[in-house]
């Protein structure tokens, strides 16, 4: 009888272990997506609609990347800036991903803006 | 859906492996427990063998799994190779989720060697097959333990059933007619229940997912939501022939009704794995459009 409730504890505990909620999503960027502007933007701004880490983050141009760093160790935040060097003009494809931070769901995406 | 590289099929093909080893493990631990009276031992140590390697199996494919969403995440395969990724993703959601169904399938581990399962191993069923239900769409929704629980149904409803097919089919080989009628009779019983559960908990799941029945042809989840349903559709085709023609056949001796069963059971098992297949597409490449 007592190995049952054992049992039993034992599969509530484990059972809710693991409740997690969120589904980041992005809500925009900056800057946006498909702009076209003169003046090389200083940084990268990613909105979500929650807090994530920043996993990977690929700029390139003409089939080269462009250097960037992102700090994989930062606190989760809903919005993530990251700083560029100096770009020249031409297209930019930007692609991230990143971990929501309450359900560790992995979540990516892409867009791109051009530097007059 | 955006456009799907090698790492994201890396990634699906991970977690469909995970999906069909977890769940058969936990439902053939099932099968052994509700059926271990009636089977020959030469059965019950084939299945208990078979219940070893799945659960080998699953714990290498959830570990595959980390290390593709890496790949999926990077956009290319050095994303395999990329530990400070791997690390972040392991001290995230999915990390968390890969724990508790490793502990579920070490809970699982003294059923290959007993003739009966112990309780904790049926615990460690329970809680491997529910552990996809930590994660995901489900937790986006202004329900989310609603849909939880729902999807914790689904879960252990599709276990029941997939982890019954390998081991009936084995069973279905032996010489005793009679016996493996009362196996698949047994087994055809709580089926019935279990599959109507199955199913009610996937159609609630999908009206909540779901904003418009239209999704189903003008999204790209909808679209591999539509392709699980026909699947699904033809399982349940099958399982109704197996259940009431097939089943009574057996009762009666009819031995080309043994022969129609193990054909009929190796279709459902191919049926099966193209659901899980569609299934890891759904949770990794799509998402509902209820989160737009």
């Amino acid at each position: 009888m007592r190995s049952r409730w054992v049992s039993l504890g034992l599969s509530a505990a484990l059972l809710a272990a693991g409740p997690a909620f969120g589904h980041a999503k992005l809500l925009g960027t900056v800057p946006a997506a498909d702009a076209q502007f003169t003046g090389p933007p200083p940084s990268l701004i990613l909105t979500f609609n929650e807090n994530v880490r920043l996993g990977v983050l690929k700029v390139t141009t003409a089939g080269h990347e462009v250097p960037v760093t992102i700090d994989r160790n930062a606190a989760p935040a809903s919005t993530v800036t990251i700083q560029l060097p100096r770009l020249a003009a031409g297209k930019y494809d930007v692609q991230w991903s990143a971990l929501t931070a309450s359900d560790g769901h992995a979540v990516k995406g892409a867009y791109s803006f051009v530097i007059r | 859906m955006t456009a799907i590289g090698l790492g994201d099929a890396a990634l699906v093909a991970a977690k469909a492996v995970t999906y069909a080893a977890t769940l058969s493990a936990s439902g053939a631990v099932g099968f052994l427990t509700y059926c271990h009276d009636l089977l020959e031992a030469s059965h019950a140590r084939e299945i208990r063998r078979l219940i070893r390697t799945l659960l080998i199996v699953s714990a290498l494919a959830s570990c595959a799994e980390i290390l593709a969403t890496a790949a999926s995440m990077s956009g290319d395969m050095a994303g395999l190779f990329d530990l400070g990724l791997t690390r972040m993703i392991l001290q995230a959601g999915e990390g968390r989720v890969t724990l508790l169904r490793l502990i579920g399938l070490g809970l699982m581990l003294p059923a290959p060697a007993v003739r009966r399962p112990p309780p904790w191993a049926l615990i460690g069923a329970v809680v491997a097959a529910t552990s996809f239900a930590w994660v995901g769409h489900v937790h986006a929704l202004a329900e989310p333990w609603l849909a939880t629980g729902v999807l914790v149904l689904h879960l252990l409803g599709a276990a029941f059933w997939l982890g019954a097919l390998m081991p009936l089919l084995m069973v279905s080989r032996g010489a005793d007619v009679s016996r493996v009628a009362a196996t698949a009779s047994r087994f055809g019983a709580s089926a019935l229940v279990v599959v109507g559960v199955l199913f009610a908990a996937g159609a609630c799941l999908l009206c909540l997912l779901l904003h418009d029945v239209t999704e189903l042809w003008t999204s790209g989840y909808g679209r591999l939501v539509l392709s699980k349903i026909v699947l699904v559709a033809c399982l349940l085709a099958l399982a109704a022939l197996n259940h009431l023609r097939l089943t009574p056949g057996l009762i009666e001796g009819d031995g080309r009704a043994l022969r129609a069963l193990q054909k009929s059971i190796r279709f459902e098992i191919a049926l099966a794995g193209a659901i899980l297949i569609v299934t890891a597409a759904m949770t990794t490449l799509a998402g509902p459009a209820a989160f737009d």
